[in-house]
């Protein structure tokens, strides 16, 4: 067989399963049911606005505070990690792989649950305070080996000239290096942002109020007390009327940064 | 032609996919996940009715389900899933079990989704709090945090009845509470009384200040639809294990 035939017959297969699977699945669904299940437009009304003015809002809050609380932290140790003292990048380094190697999750209920058995220790601000610190922790270890790359990837002529110009170490850092590293890494850390949007579904296990659920608990919910499945398409949309623009804003950074280079 | 029948082949494959998917499967006299075996869905723990100690399940509602199974002639599994999966009918609905056995109150709102055995244990709500928080009852509970598992009967309770400035906390799973409070993140716990009585146990700083008659039981659940002899089936051996002195002594080994 001639090797374009043998392409366009495997083309033609792999397009007629797809349509077959397609098909099969039009058929042998049960429509009706699906949509009273998952598309209940009495319930989803009903969601509104507190699926907007209380669970969006707190998920919004959790992740702006986690990630504020996980940058400073990442800088801190990212710094650590390049310090010419060993025991500061040996700290850095084990914080670093750590939390890196623990579930979130865990993290939280450490800070939340853990913290206050074992020490006496409580976090404040409730809900937000305790997850926000959890979930910081664990973002700090992602984000400080970015913005550690980041800072390697500024040529060192930089600093040298800096320095050459009677500028500090430190003032070099602040105000050369570090704003031309985060041009490079705004895009990964972009991504680390959506991902913690993602994670502070991770929240409920602090135990919720009625003002403190975030979308997925407040989805969750409500799916429980209506057994049906509409409340989670509707937290769904709003996760990605939220996501979907910072997806995008992502790769129009990185398009940006690529052409800039 | 080898890549034609490998595609044929793909397809028929694919074909069985879905339609298995979809029938669902199910073989023997009750339409059963695994044959010969009475798969039990429960949320765990829930300490004494269903709890983990030395690798295994133990509790109430495991060697009640026992018995049952021991009834049928069949074996019985006991698997862990999320409450609000037995709940919605989800865990039975989507294959993993074919009865839930995890102190569920009966409720008619619940009725919609899973269908109930006839009642196995009564039901009380309780409050439990610190000995040396100076609590005496749910009135108190004014500008307080208060903490119930989300979507439980007790939790309805609080809602209903606390004052309307106390602070209800809802936590996803039970054992979650206990933890909560000695954590400090609640001044106590309402929720059904076998539980906080177990409590009592392990902890002697802690007290049940008052406890709530609410007219429930427990019931064991099945999907909505096409379970109907099982669902008779089970009722029958719990109406033998009731006569034959089973259920009495199953309940004095738990609650003495």
């Amino acid at each position: 067989m001639k090797k374009g035939t043998k392409q366009r017959l495997r083309r033609g297969t792999l397009y007629a399963l797809l349509l077959a699977i397609v098909f099969a699945i039009a058929l042998l669904a049960d429509w009706p049911r699906i949509q009273r299940a998952f598309f209940n437009p009495e319930i989803a009304v009903e969601m509104f606005p507190e699926v907007f003015t209380i669970a969006a809002k707190n998920t919004l809050l959790y992740t702006f505070f986690s990630f504020a609380f996980g940058l400073v932290l990442a800088l801190v140790l990212a710094l650590m990690k390049r310090s010419t003292i060993r025991p500061y990048r040996w700290i850095a380094t084990t914080y670093i792989e750590l939390f890196r190697g623990l579930p979130a999750l865990v993290t939280i209920i450490l800070i939340a649950f853990g913290l206050p058995i074992a020490l006496g220790v409580s976090i404040p601000g409730g809900t937000l305070g305790k997850g926000a610190i959890g979930l910081g922790i664990v973002a700090a270890a992602y984000m400080a080996e970015t913005i550690r790359a980041g800072i390697e990837a500024v040529p060192r002529g930089q600093m040298e000239a800096a320095r050459s110009l009677g500028m500090s170490r430190a003032t070099a850092m602040a105000f050369i290096v570090l704003p031309q590293a985060f041009r490079v890494i705004i895009p990964p850390l972009t991504n680390e942002l959506v991902l913690l949007i993602k994670d502070t579904s991770l929240f409920f296990v602090l135990g919720t109020t009625v003002v403190t659920k975030e979308l997925t608990k407040f989805g969750r919910d409500l799916m429980n007390t209506t057994f049906n499945g509409t409340p989670l398409i509707v937290i769904a949309l709003v996760y990605l009327i939220i996501t979907l623009p910072m997806t995008r804003l992502v790769a129009q950074l990185e398009k940006r940064a690529a052409r800039a280079r | 032609m080898r890549r034609k029948t490998n595609a044929a082949l793909m397809l028929v494959l694919a074909f069985a996919l879905i339609a298995s998917s979809c029938a669902g499967g199910g073989t023997g006299e009750y339409d059963l996940v695994a044959e010969g075996t009475l798969t039990v869905c429960s949320e765990v723990p829930y300490r004494p009715m269903e709890f983990e100690e030395g690798g295994v399940y133990v509790g109430f509602d495991v060697d009640l389900m026992q018995a049952i199974a021991d009834e049928l002639g069949l074996e019985m599994e006991f698997i862990n899933t999320g409450f609000d999966a037995i709940t919605t009918g989800s865990a039975m609905q989507g294959g993993q079990c074919d009865i839930a056995a995890s102190s569920i109150t009966i409720l008619p709102e619940r009725e919609e989704n899973i269908d109930f055995s006839d009642g196995y244990f009564d039901a009380e709500q309780s409050l439990l709090v610190k000995k040396d928080s100076g609590i005496t009852s749910l009135s108190d509970f004014s500008g307080r945090t208060l903490g119930v598992q989300s979507v439980t009967t007790g939790a309805m309770y609080a809602e209903e009845n606390a004052p309307a400035d106390t602070e209800i906390v809802a936590f996803d799973a039970g054992g979650d509470l206990f933890v909560a409070m000695e954590a400090g993140q609640i001044e106590g716990i309402l929720q059904d009384l076998v539980v906080n009585g177990d409590r009592l146990v392990d902890d002697d700083t802690v007290t049940i200040v008052e406890t709530y008659p609410t007219d429930e039981v427990y019931g064991l659940a099945v999907q909505e639809e096409g379970k109907e002899s099982l669902l008779e089936a089970v009722n029958d051996a719990l109406q033998t294990l009731r006569d034959n002195g089973t259920y009495d002594t199953i309940f004095a080994k738990w609650f003495g």
